[in-house]
């Protein structure tokens, strides 16, 4: 009997125990394993000699659909298999010979699956001819081509499948999908597989999207006529989440072994305003209540008045632990996007990146640029790196050159955005699946789809409000030391100074323990923030929403950045996204909740993401289960944007970074996705061990 | 008005219905030996050492004038601390907290709503303590205080309070949680030096006249953990006409905070708690009594 960990007692069981021991072994890493025979496919440079961007993109993407090992294992109801281990390394995986690139691939969007499965792809070669009659330039038609030679591939690729596959079941679901439109709700998750497990081969990292949506009328109309039981469907949405999980590994690498952004959005309203989780919706989630798969890490949609079976759900799966589970406040983030100009019909249909910023799916070409905000008051404001003095008579001066830096910054990134097409190169894979692509006959990074996004992001706000706290403290309120003795501390790293390096880490008002006055200040710097990403909108065709984040960033984040005013050393892992930094939070997950959404998170369209950490004595029972839907309860009605809640015993991560032999499945939120906790280095382990506030009930 | 409070804890489960956030009223009338909340039995302001922060400094030892700090050995033996606080105000690291600070009850009610919006339904403001009655003026302007502003009111009670207070708390507090010490009244006297008759007889008041009430019983192994307390405990929420009741177990968590208010000498140890077998095995007991 297979027993899956859970963080407070027992999992239900529903599946049968042959899919549960396929999620075992695969969890378990060993289909992940076997990609170690087979990493990539080699190219002769001379085969590369003379051709031209597509023309060597499209060889490699064809060699792949022909050579690459198929992989058909016992018992699984889904066909097709992402066997190149290169490729979970975000590269086309054919590499030279001396192990060099040729090419990366993409990763950051979701693409629109929802459409192969309503139309087909042979529909998409239609509209492909259709545009090659058209007037089109010389790069618009080699683009055009290398769209059909993708499409020649997938076909190449899944007539091996067709070939190796002997289950009639399996075989009879497979023959119709994708090239023509799923009639069948098993048709239609192979139909998802199989064009998701094929872009996956070719090296991308694509998000899924709202998979409840795309299945849900097939399911009840198999469910109607008598073609399924429940039972069946939920046994193959296992199936499908089990794939998922095929780049598994268990080796050590960094940011841990899961991180493909493969997201799956649930539930949420539809342009009509309706309620869109179903059946389908349940079925999922009971899947992963079930069975502890992070990866597709599930974004679900709700807001205050969401049906409350599906609150209680989502709470049923978060207090197993293994960070399955987030949500997005949709109410705000359709209103925000609406807001930045997004027509409704568009915004109502919001998914991600495959991470948690939001976009349009399938629709959207996504890039985000990762910036310190803090580093600009060490480096810029405070002068920490150098010698230059500095002088602010008041905290006000202070603040506004903090402002100051800001605006140098911003001005910066949106010269950098100007020129954001620049990058253009092949990636028709994305570029086929991606609205607009085919119309415009412009590839994925060239414009082609309808929406091209450069989001800022700034991380490193909540640091820099608590910076300027300690030094008001002590320097403008107190008035204990001038401005210029705390730099020179700061620069020499607090040395001679413990006592007032405990008191400033040791202060309260720090942001995360719902003290006005930090969450003033944080909010004051994330609107300038998001004033400076607005000022322009749309400029050489590239949209610039707004987001806060880190994602892991606070790691190597900390090796640039020098001592901290609000009392800690360099050195020091701080705030991610925008989180209380580590060990300020003295107060409850409700205060931190309080302190996040005190921020007007309206306007910062392209997200934020709030991480709560709760030990599972706060999420065991009844009393539990109604603990973890109240804190969803109040970050909607306080205005959050995207919370994930993982429920995890810091004993039990102590006891895994010594025995990791006894964890080989346990699985951690990290922040868009999941990952084996033995998996992650050394910093990342520590940054999760340390995270936010140990939601103390 | 002024009261002292120990403590506000926000996010808690277990004190009541629903999502809470629970205040801790300093003083107690009983001396449980058991006290998980030691902090909170004396009435007035007291120092709380934490070691873990003390930079050895000896600031502590020279002011005090009863000897209380020494800088080995027992950090912190409170028996013959006057409550001078002069430790608290000479501390240069924090080690010393004081416990014990002093709100009005409008003040202390709006920060005990912060969490409102994580209510709900059932949730709400629970008054805990020690004793919540010790400080009863204060006690019933705070539950005025956060109805006003749309919170529900529970309160964890000893029961131990005068019955005339009885019909002023039963038009305030919407969730009685009862502790009986003990069903045997010998065994509660000697281990809370307080008498259980006048408690019982409040709770009978209390529930005749409609209270909503969760009777509890902490269970001690090596004290009472025997069917026939469980039993009796079963029988009295049922003849009195609690809600609800349940049994608690014993845990020495609290053994750091006695180190802290200086008895670290007083701590009941592991041999009391008892095992999970014999919880299920009472609570069963317990719930046939009172379901009958």
């Amino acid at each position: 009997m297979i027993h899956f960990r859970s963080a407070v007692g027992e999992r239900p069981i529903r599946l049968s125990e042959e899919t549960r021991r396929f999620a075992w072994d695969s969890l378990s890493g060993k289909y992940g394993r076997e990609l170690n025979e087979s990493d990539h496919l080699t190219l002769r440079r001379e085969e590369a000699q003379g051709l031209s961007g597509y023309q060597l993109h499209d060889l490699m993407i064809s060699r792949i659909a022909r050579e690459a090992p198929v992989r058909v294992i016992p018992g699984e109801m889904l066909a097709g298999s992402a066997t190149l281990k290169a490729a979970s390394r975000q590269i086309i995986p054919v590499l030279y010979e001396d192990g060099e690139m040729v090419m990366p691939a993409v990763s950051h969007t979701t693409l629109g699956f929802d459409r192969v499965l309503r139309e087909g792809i042979d529909c998409y070669e239609e509209r492909v001819r259709e545009r090659l009659e058209k007037e089109c330039t010389a790069k618009e038609t080699e683009f055009l081509h290398s769209l059909l030679h993708v499409i020649e591939a997938m076909h190449v690729w899944h007539g091996r499948y067709m070939e190796a596959v002997k289950d009639p079941d399996e075989r009879e679901a497979l023959k119709n999908v994708p090239f023509r439109p799923a009639r069948s709700f098993r048709e239609g998750l192979q139909s998802l597989w199989f064009t998701f497990a094929f872009t996956r081969l070719m090296g991308n990292w694509p998000g899924i999207g709202k998979v409840d949506r795309m299945l849900e009328k097939l399911y009840q109309a198999d469910l109607a006529s008598g073609v399924i039981t429940e039972d069946q469907a939920r046994e193959l949405l296992a199936h499908f989440f089990i794939k998922g999980c095929e780049w598994i590994t268990l080796d050590v690498c960094g940011s841990g072994d899961g991180q493909h952004y493969q997201n799956i959005v649930l539930a949420g309203q539809d342009a009509q305003g309706n309620e869109t989780a179903g059946d389908v919706t349940r079925l999922i989630l009971e899947v992963v209540e079930e069975l502890p798969i992070g990866d597709y890490p599930i974004a679900v949609r709700v807001r205050e008045d969401s049906p409350a079976w599906l609150m209680e759900l989502v709470a049923r799966v978060m207090r197993h632990g293994s960070g399955v589970c987030s949500i997005y406040n949709e109410d705000l983030v359709i209103r925000s996007l609406e807001e930045y100009h997004y027509p409704h019909e568009e915004a109502v249909e919001f998914a991600n990146d495959g991470c948690w910023e939001v976009q349009i799916p399938g629709k959207t070409r996504f890039r985000y640029r990762p910036m310190d905000a803090y580093i600009l008051l060490q480096r810029d404001v405070l002068h920490l790196f150098d010698s230059e003095k500095v002088d602010y008579p008041s905290f006000e001066d202070l603040l506004n050159a903090c402002f100051d830096a800001m605006d140098r910054d911003m001005e910066k990134f949106h010269s950098l955005a100007d020129s954001e097409f620049t990058l253009d190169r092949p990636a028709s894979v994305f570029a086929l699946l991606e609205d607009g692509c085919i119309e415009k006959a412009k590839d994925y990074f060239g414009g082609g789809p309808i929406y091209n996004v450069l989001s800022p992001h700034y991380g490193g706000l909540p640091d820099m409000a608590n910076a300027l706290i300690a030094i008001r403290t002590a320097v403008y309120e107190e008035k204990s030391l001038t401005l210029a003795e705390y730099i020179d501390i700061l620069r020499r790293d607090w040395e001679g100074n413990e006592l007032l390096r405990r008191r400033q880490e040791a202060l309260k008002g720090y942001f995360g323990n719902d003290s006005a006055q930090a969450d003033e200040l944080c909010g004051r710097l994330v609107q300038h923030f998001i004033d400076l990403a607005r000022q322009v909108h749309m400029r050489n065709g590239v949209l610039r929403p707004p987001g806060i984040s880190t994602f892991g960033r606070q790691i190597e984040w900390k090796d640039c950045r020098g001592a901290h005013a609000q009392g800690k050393k360099c050195g020091e892992i701080l705030s991610g996204n925008l989180n209380p930094a580590p060990g300020t939070d003295r107060e409850t997950a409700t205060a931190i909740i309080r302190s996040h959404c005190s921020v007007d998170l309206s306007r910062l369209t392209c997200g934020t993401a709030l991480d709560i950490k709760l030990e599972p004595s706060c999420a065991k029972g009844e009393e539990g289960l109604k603990g973890i839907q109240a804190l969803m309860r109040g970050f909607l009605a306080l205005g959050g944007f995207f919370m994930q809640i993982d429920v995890i015993d810091n004993a039990v991560l102590l006891d895994a970074c010594e025995h990791p032999e006894k964890y080989p499945t346990l699985t951690v939120r990290i922040s868009g996705w999941s990952a084996r906790f033995i998996t992650l280095d050394e910093n990342w382990q520590r940054m999760i061990i340390e995270r936010t506030a140990m939601g103390k009930m | 008005m002024q009261g002292i409070i120990t403590n506000i804890q926000r996010l808690s489960l277990h004190d009541g219905p629903g999502l809470r956030t629970a205040v801790f009223l300093k003083g107690c009338p009983l001396r449980c030996r058991w006290c998980h909340n030691p902090e909170t039995q004396l009435s007035r302001p007291q120092p709380l050492v934490y070691t873990d922060k003390c930079l050895g400094c000896g600031a502590c030892a020279s002011v005090c004038p009863q000897g209380c700090h020494r800088m080995e050995g027992v950090r912190f033996d409170s028996t013959a601390c006057t409550l001078c606080l002069q430790c608290v105000k000479v501390c240069p690291a924090g080690a010393i907290e004081l416990c014990g600070e002093m709100w009005e009850p409008d003040r202390l009610a709006e920060t005990l709503v912060r969490d409102k919006p994580f209510f709900g339904d059932e949730g709400g403001v629970t008054l805990s303590g020690g004793e919540p009655t010790m400080q009863a003026a204060f006690a019933l302007e705070l539950m005025d205080e956060v109805k006003k502003r749309g919170a529900g009111v529970a309160m964890e009670t000893c029961g131990a309070f005068a019955p005339a207070l009885l019909s002023e708390l039963l038009s305030r507090v919407d969730h009685f949680l009862w502790d009986v010490k003990d069903t045997d009244p010998v065994r509660h006297q000697k281990n809370t030096g307080y008498p259980l008759g006048p408690i019982l007889e409040n709770l009978r008041r209390a529930c005749s006249e409609g209270a909503d009430v969760c009777v509890r019983g902490i269970i001690l192994e090596g004290v009472n953990a025997e069917e026939a307390h469980a039993r009796k405990l079963g029988m009295l929420a049922r003849s009195v006409g609690a809600r609800d009741c349940k049994l608690l177990s014993f845990h020495p968590y609290y053994s750091a905070k006695l180190s802290r208010i200086g008895r670290p000498g007083e701590t009941m140890g592991q041999e009391y708690i008892p095992s999970d077998d014999t919880m299920k095995q009472l609570e069963q007991v317990m719930r046939d009594a009172f379901e009958g």
